[in-house]
């Protein structure tokens, strides 16, 4: 007779997995399929794939009740990821499968109808937390062996076939010749892949063609991490200068490697270690940019994280959506509470913001090149607010090419290089002085300290802050977009060129008092 | 309507089930109780108990196990009338639907027996 099965599976939850125990219980009564335990469509739906699944496979499927529990009961589960612990743990009950050999196993797979196991969304999450579970084998479909890219110590045994699974549960101690090794481990070290991503990097860089100040400014906002904002008029190369920042970056680390391709793998993207690059289209709604949901799923600020979120036609937003921002980039999460749940999300991006001087574009570019009224700018420019723009620290021109620029200066490409390894040599520089945080995270007194200017330069930035109308918190701004200046200049002290060109960037804001 | 082999095996299998539950100790108090919402094939009483039985009878599996056909309506359905049959008789403490299903071929009807189906 049939014996109540447990077995250990997971459901996502936000970036993360929860653990959760399937039971399975046969017994005599019309023939029933009961999922309880808050299941959503696609684990109610499972039955079908499992009873086809089954016979597929000459496996019986019985014709009782059937009653399976995914415990604990009162969290939501969801995802097909439950249909190969369902199928194995009845086969189980059934005493077609050894007990023992389900002890210490974590079990993942959605199962096709003929019986092929197909992919599941958040293998990572998955992985982690059957390690942390203290599982000792991990069966998962075999198509998304190359997303383990991790050492756990587990015995990783893809299978492609409910047929196999049944197998390797057969097998009396679990050790077979089936065992995943993965290839692309991230090991200690790091060096190699970190220098093959450089090459990879370098070939991807899109040729650029003049722009030097505001190739120079991107360089600057990845140097500091600083958020940016680059305005001017259509097909000046904002969106092309903006792709290049996330190659300028050093390579993600070991342990930002693994946060990324975990949320990655969580939101059911392509998981791989580059360096994040969102661009969502302008019409996204609240909850696609901040996440949430029924159950929380990570928004693009989220995907971003430790990478770029890249928001083209800043003024096209809706305003709701763009003030949810604000949260992320203060405190480099988000917080979502909702009905059910509460959870925070890590969101620690780099946002690159681009748009028109004006609705018509041509605003600055010569007599009678403009058609928008006065009203109409002003309409267009007060859709983002002062908060908002506050938290930019750099704002930067990226006017017309002129024709010499356009015919003369082709694809010159020379200066990446050294930008990159500038990039690179600042970012050391901040890793071992800041403590933990980059030139735009620094506050309060730790501001003070590590953008200590001395009594020339405050005589500078006086008269500057006092004929510019500066504020306080744009003070604050320049002196950590000097602090970075002079990073990369490999300075030590902050000098009166680096806070001049640091007020430069402050430019979008002077715009807007016209 | 129903051809009149088909009735009469289902009549054939009701007698085979019958038979059954009386040599299991069953007084057999209705067969095919019938009234304007549905019918029962066979109330049967033991002790304190009452069963309400569904009788399905099939010579062959083509169509999967005949238990597959007693959906949530049949169920419900039976519930109904099995209320009906309790209002009028008051003396029974429990009661249990159960379901036997009877398969073979002509010669001899195999029975499984489901007690406390739904």
């Amino acid at each position: 007779m049939a014996r109540p099965v447990s077995l250990i599976s997971g459901s996502i939850f936000g970036v993360k997995a929860f653990a959760v125990e399937v039971e399975i219980d046969i017994k005599r009564g019309l023939p029933l399929f009961n999922v309880v335990g808050l299941p959503d469509r696609a684990l109610k739906e499972s039955r079908e794939r499992v009873r086809s699944a089954l016979k597929n496979c000459n496996f019986s499927y019985p014709d009782r009740r059937i009653t399976i529990n995914l415990a604990p009961a009162h969290r939501r589960k969801e995802g097909p990821q439950f249909d190969l612990p369902i199928a194995l743990g009845i086969l189980a009950s059934e005493g077609l499968l050894p007990a023992s050999g389900l002890e210490g196993c974590f079990i993942a797979g959605e199962l096709a109808l003929t019986g092929e196991i197909r992919p599941v969304q958040g293998l990572l999450p998955l992985l982690q937390l059957a390690a942390g579970e203290g599982c000792s084998k991990f069966i998962f479909p075999a198509a998304s062996r190359d997303e383990l890219a991790f050492a756990v110590d587990m015995d990783l045994l893809p299978v492609e076939n409910l047929k196999e699974a049944v197998e390797v549960l057969r097998e009396p101690s679990g050790r077979s010749g089936k065992i995943w090794k993965p290839e692309a481990a991230l090991s200690g070290d790091g060096m190699e892949g970190e220098k093959g991503e450089e090459e990879k990097g370098e070939r991807e860089l899109p040729p650029l063609q003049g722009q030097h100040s505001a190739r120079r400014a991107a360089a600057i906002a990845a140097a500091g991490y600083h958020n940016l904002l680059l305005f001017g008029p259509p097909g000046s190369g904002k969106t092309t200068i903006a792709r290049t920042i996330p190659l300028l970056m050093p390579p993600l680390s070991e342990e930002e490697k693994k946060e990324v391709m975990m949320i990655a793998s969580a939101a059911g993207e392509t998981v791989s270690g580059r360096r994040p690059w969102r661009d969502p289209h302008h019409s996204i709604t609240a909850a696609g940019l901040g996440g949430g949901g029924s159950s929380p799923r990570p928004g693009e600020v989220t995907l971003a994280h430790r990478g770029v979120l890249f928001l083209d036609e800043l003024p096209e937003f809706k305003s709701g959506v763009l003030e949810l921002l604000r949260q992320p980039l203060q405190d480099g999460y988000i917080h979502l509470v909702r009905h059910g749940y509460n959870i925070k999300l890590p969101a620690d991006f780099m946002m690159v913001a681009a748009l028109n001087p004006c609705p018509c574009g041509y605003l600055g570019q010569g007599e009678g090149s403009c058609r928008c009224t006065q009203a109409g700018i002003s309409r267009y420019r007060s859709r983002l607010s002062g908060p908002f723009l506050d938290r930019i620290d750099l704002q930067v021109e990226v006017p017309a090419l002129s024709t010499e620029d356009i015919i003369y200066r082709r694809h010159e490409n020379t200066t990446e290089r050294e930008l990159r390894s500038a990039v690179k040599t600042a970012w050391q520089r901040q890793r071992e002085r800041n403590g933990g945080v980059y030139n735009s995270g620094l506050n309060g007194r730790k501001l003070q300290e590590i953008c200590s200017i001395g009594e020339n330069e405050k005589n500078f930035l006086s008269r500057a802050l006092e004929s510019l109308g500066i504020s306080r918190r744009g003070y604050d701004t320049v002196l950590r977009l000097a602090r970075t200046i002079a990073d990369l200049a490999g300075e030590k002290e902050i000098g009166e060129d680096h806070l001049a060109e640091a007020i430069n960037y402050r430019d979008f804001d002077r715009n807007l008092k016209f | 309507m129903k051809s009149n082999y088909r009735k009469s095996l289902g009549r054939r299998g009701e007698r085979e089930a019958a038979a059954y539950l009386r040599k299991k100790g069953f007084k057999i108090l209705a067969m095919n109780f019938t009234t304007a919402i549905g019918e029962i094939d066979i109330v049967a009483g033991r002790d304190d108990l009452i069963v309400f039985v569904e009788v399905k009878t099939s010579l062959s599996s083509r169509f999967g196990p005949a238990q597959y056909l007693i959906d949530e309506k049949k169920q419900q359905r039976m519930r109904k009338v099995a209320s009906q049959f309790l209002s009028l008789r008051r003396d029974y403490e429990d009661c249990r639907f159960d379901v036997m299903v009877l398969t073979g071929d002509e010669g001899r009807l195999r029975i499984e027996h489901i007690s406390g189906a739904f």
